[in-house]
């Protein structure tokens, strides 16, 4: 605790602060006379004297001058009012009638996990996967036919040649 | 007005820096009071309301003022003789009071005056002020200091 932290600690300080603050006071000459000191122009400060005529007379006039003055319009209203009304007419106007020929969709199967079901889709995707393997076998061997018939066609050409 | 205007004709004077500049801020403040409770009848903490249109007066009066710089020697006439009901001491007091707030910067001021003058809280005085609690309390930590650099 410093000189300079004595006044801010009893203002503004917690009650750890502000003791330790009056502590240092204690044992600090011109810190206890600044207290003091502070103290006196605290109060006065705080003290407020009484509002002469004139201040009173002031603040009354100021009132009728307001008074005197014309309110201003409250625009907001207006505009609350057309925002309304606008409403009012959307909501009212007729609007076409829907189609009758649409039909309601219907509503999405949700499949639910089955063990049943999974054995079902691999025995199908296992014959599918045979199938094709059969079908590759079948091409290969057409491919391997084409080649072979090509080649003796070359050979008996040259021969003929 | 009763409870309150004591308090804020004495916030007006801490932060205006002339008599006649409280006289005016004073008529503008009650013009810009009026006007508002025409719309906002209820309020929570006509305190704080009051001395927050009567600060926001003081800056918009100060802005349209030329710089204090130009304006020489404070006229503190008024404010040093002591009235029938205050004693030549408090008058004394309140003379070198005035005297060290004049040194402190205006914003700091401000804040000594919304605080300490109006009883505004540290809360208030930062929602008056537009400024963070935080930034409130900082700045009244060095305006203690100051204050107490100026007094002794």
């Amino acid at each position: 605790m410093t000189c300079d932290d004595v006044l801010p600690a009893l203002e503004i300080g917690d009650a750890v602060r502000g003791d330790a603050a009056r502590r240092h006071a204690q044992d600090c000459p011109a810190c206890a006379a600044a207290v003091t000191r502070w103290l006196a122009v605290k109060s006065s400060l705080g003290a407020t004297p009484t509002l002469s005529d004139v201040d009173r007379a002031a603040w009354r006039d100021a009132r009728r001058e307001v008074v005197a003055r014309p309110r201003p319009r409250r625009h907001w209203l207006v505009g609350a009012a057309a925002v309304a009304a606008s409403v009012a007419v959307a909501l009212a106007w007729p609007r076409p009638a829907p189609d009758p020929q649409v039909a309601p969709a219907a509503p999405l199967e949700v499949l639910a996990y089955s063990p049943e079901r999974a054995a079902e889709e691999y025995a199908d995707f296992d014959r599918r996967l045979d199938r094709l393997d059969g079908e590759l076998a079948t091409l290969s061997d057409r491919i391997a036919l084409a080649d072979a018939r090509r080649t003796a066609a070359e050979l008996t050409a040259q021969y003929r040649q | 007005m009763e409870e309150h205007g004591p308090a804020l004709r004495a916030v007006l004077r801490h932060l205006c820096r002339r008599p006649q500049d409280v006289d005016d801020v004073w008529q503008d403040t009650a013009v810009r009071v009026w006007k508002s409770l025409q719309q906002r009848p209820w309020l929570r903490n006509p305190r704080a309301w009051l001395v927050r249109i009567a600060y926001r007066a003081s800056v918009d009066h100060a802005a349209r003022q030329p710089a204090a710089g130009e304006y020489g020697e404070f006229d503190r006439a008024d404010e040093s003789a002591p009235t029938a009901h205050e004693s030549a001491a408090l008058a004394e007091r309140r003379l070198q009071v005035r005297q060290a707030l004049d040194a402190l910067p205006a914003d700091l001021r401000a804040l000594i005056a919304l605080h300490y003058t109006a009883g505004l809280s540290l809360r208030e005085t930062a929602a008056a002020l537009d400024l963070p609690v935080g930034t409130v309390k900082s700045r009244l930590h060095a305006a203690l200091n100051l204050l107490r650099r100026e007094l002794e």
